[in-house]
């Protein structure tokens, strides 16, 4: 046992070693709020999320579109003001990019999902991101606020890409939300490959 | 052995006229080294920008992509819009294959393939099962993914030269699709079978090369 131990610790130490977290803030001139608005905005991996979990939404239909849209950015919310409290989570972006892929092939597929899963699906999508971003609020001197502004900012994305969703009605227009679907999906597929390059 | 001093010639005394420290400076600063310039582009739009010229920069992933395009649009609804959802799912596979390390067997041959084949297909106008046709495109979508998926330049932003070459390669179906309705016209219908024809010789040049 205690050899069992022994040999581990070297990798127990290995893995507390600091990585560089690249994670602050970007200065908008305007104050907390904004800043975190704009960390959301020049983010493109939470970006794509939030894309993907808005057009899942309103691919599957107005009920569950707005569940999605209320809970998305209250997890992703709570999770980064539970990071700042708690210490920020790192290391979930193999998780990010798993996510991505599957609403990437779920939107692809045409699938509409209950609203009842679709919500687990956006608080599991805003858990995630909420967790992995706190570090960046961390950083600031009013986390509290700017995570808020990105939270502001999540609503009001899911809000306007699910209602675009669930407004089209051509066929070519819903096809054109199946291949975005699709291109969620290949980009995820890409970015799980850098990530087992060590690129990412 | 005597030595012997020569008196300095005219030409000698004017060069060392011109060993002063001042020159000496000069020179010095004329052999500092330049910066050379000559990276890559850096930063968020580097990426975004490399992974969109990408796949437009190799004529063979281009004649492939847009000859998906033409294929689809002429064999119309459903597999119009199925051909182009499926291939970059299909391509990005193969450039997760690439990226982890996973080797497949003559991919230049693969992707020079793809050119004739599909260029034969719109030439013959041959109308396959919709599974089918979503096999071949999806089978040689791998080829190009693990090509080209994974030549992203060192110190670039990943996840942005993904989104551009993804963008690239989607906006380069669309090309084809664009053109390939042309097939609702007769005079259209003869025309997607000459692009058919270019798409397949141009395929026949690259697969020239890669056996060359």
């Amino acid at each position: 046992m205690m050899r069992a131990v022994a040999g581990l610790l070297p990798l127990a130490l290995l893995a507390t070693l600091p990585v560089p977290a690249y994670a602050h803030l970007v200065n908008s001139g305007l104050g907390p709020f904004y800043n975190g608005t704009l960390h959301l905005l020049l983010s493109p991996a939470d970006l794509l999320a939030v894309l993907a979990v808005g057009l899942l939404a309103g691919q599957s239909g107005k009920a569950s579109a707005r569940w999605a849209a209320t809970v998305l950015p209250l997890v992703w919310g709570g999770a980064a003001l539970a990071g700042l409290a708690l210490g920020a989570v790192t290391g979930l972006g193999p998780l990010q990019v798993v996510l991505l892929i599957l609403l990437g092939v779920l939107v692809a597929a045409g699938v509409q999902l209950s609203p009842s899963v679709m919500a687990s699906l956006g608080a599991l999508t805003g858990l995630v991101h909420g967790l992995e971003n706190a570090g960046a609020f961390v950083a600031s001197d009013s986390g509290l606020v700017a995570v808020a502004g990105a939270a502001a900012a999540v609503l009001v994305l899911t809000l306007l890409i699910a209602a675009l969703a669930v407004s089209l009605r051509a066929a070519w227009t819903r096809i054109a939300l199946r291949v975005g679907g699709s291109w969620i999906a290949a980009i995820g597929m890409l970015m799980l490959g850098w990530l087992l390059q060590g690129t990412s | 052995m005597t030595d012997i001093r020569l008196p300095p010639s005219r030409s000698t005394r004017g060069y060392q006229r011109w060993i002063s420290p001042r020159n000496l400076l000069a020179v010095l600063v004329l052999l500092a080294p330049m910066t050379a310039l000559a990276h890559v582009e850096g930063g968020a739009a580097g990426g975004f920008l490399s992974g969109m010229s990408h796949p437009v920069s190799g004529l063979d992933h281009v004649l492939a992509m847009v000859a998906v395009g033409l294929w689809g649009a002429q064999l119309g609804a459903p597999a119009i819009w199925l051909l182009p959802v499926a291939f970059p799912l299909m391509m990005a596979f193969g450039g997760l294959l690439g990226l982890s390390g996973i080797e497949l067997p003559a991919v230049e041959l693969g992707i020079a393939l793809s050119a004739v084949i599909l260029g034969a297909l719109i030439l013959g106008a041959i109308r396959l099962p919709l599974a089918a046709a979503l096999l071949i495109v999806g089978f040689f979508a791998i080829f190009h993914g693990h090509a080209h998926g994974a030549e992203m330049s060192p110190g670039q932003s990943a996840i942005l030269y993904s989104i551009g070459f993804v963008i690239a390669t989607g906006l380069l179906h669309a090309a084809g699709i664009g053109v390939g309705l042309i097939h609702r016209w007769d005079t259209g219908r003869v025309a997607l079978r000459g692009a058919g024809a270019v798409v397949m010789a141009g395929g026949a040049f690259f697969l020239w090369n890669a056996l060359a």
